[in-house]
């Protein structure tokens, strides 16, 4: 039986975690919508959300499967949706140094951007707790699975001019994840950059080698861009 | 090509956990410097961008930046919903609605 505190950590993690839920069921329900429009097929609609837990990175991938893309060009995509969870485990990780190995294995498995944002201004005021994590993490998780579960099962269910619209969703998801860099200077040249890169290669090479290297180029000038203000306009 | 899936399906999952875990493992010894997290995440962003931009425009394998571009309409209705709302849900849902209008109505 573990202690009245590890179960009173659990529980308020549990119940931070519903801050993900509108966000979590709906896109999740989404989700399982286009994994059976896009012909994945109820099981491995599921058993994508099990493996991933990562909306974006599935939306994509389950697009380019779609699109007979390259495998090694899928797993590179998926790569650089997923990067970002770099930051979000180096953020989370810090304030939760000394953990053995299995708790690390089991914690880092269902990292997020949602969740991270939450955990780390609740770490922030309170300290690092593992038990925390594990409730936020587990309840989110679920709530993921059983979303995308209902997505699926209801997906065929619903009118087929609704179902060409759910087409859609993947693009907005896009759109929406990009509202933020829409309104920032720096983000926003990011952004020009890469969709004119994108639309360049694509064009010329009609392949997907747009995903992997506009965004690679992007940054990096970017990130060049940034050193040289830095060093001769400071 | 049902185990394909499922190989792909397990190399992508193993792909998003090592990303995942590497820098709990790590960080003890080493943190990202600030040029690297910026790095990550304008690349991050960039294949969002990547992604979305030769759909909207190209689509048909040729550029189509007329009025009657269901996509461009959209896709510019589902900005502005974004930028006024900040709700990825809100986004997402016009966006549906939008397309299934304008594909009405110009379709």
């Amino acid at each position: 039986m573990p202690p009245f505190r590890t179960l009173k950590d659990i529980k308020k993690g549990i119940v931070d975690s519903l801050l993900t839920l509108p966000s979590f069921s709906f896109v999740g329900i989404i989700f399982g919508i286009y994994g059976m429009k896009q012909g994945l097929g109820l099981g491995k609609t599921v058993f994508m959300s099990m493996m991933m837990f990562h909306g974006a990175a599935q939306f994509v991938a389950l697009n380019l499967i779609a699109e007979d893309a390259e495998t090694v060009a899928i797993l590179i995509a998926v790569l650089f949706v997923n990067i970002r969870f770099v930051i979000c485990s180096s953020g989370l990780a810090v304030h939760l140094k000394n953990l053995g190995l299995g708790k690390i294995l089991l914690i880092s498995s269902m990292v997020t951007t949602p969740t991270f944002a939450i955990a780390v201004n609740r770490f922030l005021r309170e300290g690092g707790n593992w038990h925390y994590l594990l409730g936020l993490h587990t309840a989110s998780y679920l709530t993921w699975i059983v979303a995308t579960l209902i997505g699926a099962i209801v997906g065929m269910k619903i009118p087929l001019f609704i179902q060409e619209g759910m087409r859609f969703a993947f693009y907005a998801l896009l759109i929406g994840l990009l509202s933020i860099g829409f309104k920032n200077a720096k983000n926003l040249v990011n952004i020009i950059i890469c969709a004119v890169v994108s639309i360049f290669i694509y064009t010329f090479t009609k392949t997907n080698l747009n995903i992997i290297l506009a965004p690679f180029i992007g940054a990096t000038l970017m990130v060049i861009r940034e050193q040289w203000k830095r060093k001769f306009l400071v | 090509m049902e185990t394909q899936i499922f190989g792909l399906i397990i190399s992508m999952g193993l792909l998003t956990y090592l990303v995942r875990l590497v820098p709990f493992l790590v960080i003890k010894r080493i943190r990202p410097r600030r040029i690297v997290e910026d790095w990550i995440t304008y690349v991050g962003e960039g294949i969002l961008v990547s992604l979305l931009f030769p759909y909207l425009l190209l689509g048909g394998k040729d550029f189509d930046v007329s009025v009657g571009n269901v996509k461009i309409l959209s896709g510019v209705f589902c900005v502005v919903i974004a930028l006024k709302t900040n709700s990825v849900i809100l986004t997402i849902v016009g966006g549906i609605v939008s397309v299934i209008i304008a594909s009405r109505i110009l379709g």
